[in-house]
């Protein structure tokens, strides 16, 4: 799969990244954010999970409007988009061909993610990007 | 995450985890809103001085309603932040309006 929002550069800066921070419109319209760890599946989309009861759940189901910055070195490439939920049933078979296996997370962190995704503890979220640029 | 209160630094960890992180300087993630509602995203650099987090990017931050992360952590487990939000005043951006959250100081994730 291809996207024209990501070229190779992107595409090869986001199978290294390990580190990226997003940010969301809190209700009251002012912004909040977090890091996270990107997933990357090399199709159209960057990927990252959570806890379905989270607050970072909750407030991407109120509004999708997002912003990633993902770093990988002294690069970091910019991403505005739109956050949406993947099926519960889509989520879980989708995690494992993405899981970073180069030590930032253990084979037991990740059973277990996989696991509760499963049991729809956890959910998976796919950025559809807007625009990207590189920041640095 | 942020809204596991155990997970929460206390001020004073806060204190020296900034100081630690941004001693001398470094880069910090920041969003202010654009005008299409989406967030924009960016690295400036930052120092933590006499317990003020000073942002020091070109891009004009003055009034902006803005949210910075400060990180550090090489592996899952082992991720400290300290995410600062509200209006940049100057180049000084508030400190009383913080989530923070160490999973190292569990030991584990949450």
């Amino acid at each position: 799969m291809s996207d024209p929002a990501f070229d190779d550069d992107h595409r090869a800066h986001l199978a290294r990244a390990m580190r990226s921070f997003l940010f969301a419109n809190r209700r009251d319209g002012s912004l909040t954010g977090w890091p996270m760890t990107p997933l990357w599946r090399d199709d159209a989309y960057v990927y990252f999970n959570t806890y379905r009861s989270s607050a970072k759940a909750r407030v991407l189901v109120r509004d999708a409007r997002v912003g990633l910055l993902v770093v990988h070195g002294d690069r970091a490439l910019a991403v505005t988009g739109d956050a949406q939920m993947v099926d519960q049933a889509e989520a879980a078979p989708m995690f494992p061909s993405m899981v970073r296996t180069d030590g930032f997370v253990s084979p037991d962190q990740a059973a277990r993610t996989v696991q509760r995704l499963v049991e729809g503890k956890r959910c998976l979220f796919r950025i559809v990007a807007r625009s990207v640029r590189w920041e640095r | 995450m942020s809204e596991r209160p155990d997970l929460e630094l206390g001020a004073a960890e806060r204190a020296a985890f900034l100081g630690e992180v941004l001693e001398g300087g470094a880069p910090v993630a920041y969003s202010i809103a654009g005008r299409d509602g989406y967030p924009l995203v960016g690295l400036v650099d930052a120092t933590f001085v006499d317990g003020v987090l000073v942002l020091d990017g070109e891009e004009p931050l003055d009034g902006k309603d803005a949210c910075v992360i400060v990180e550090r952590g090489a592996t899952y487990d082992d991720i400290t932040a300290v995410i600062a939000r509200g209006v940049i005043r100057g180049r000084a951006m508030p400190l009383d309006d913080l989530m923070s959250f160490a999973f190292a100081k569990l030991g584990r994730r949450p």
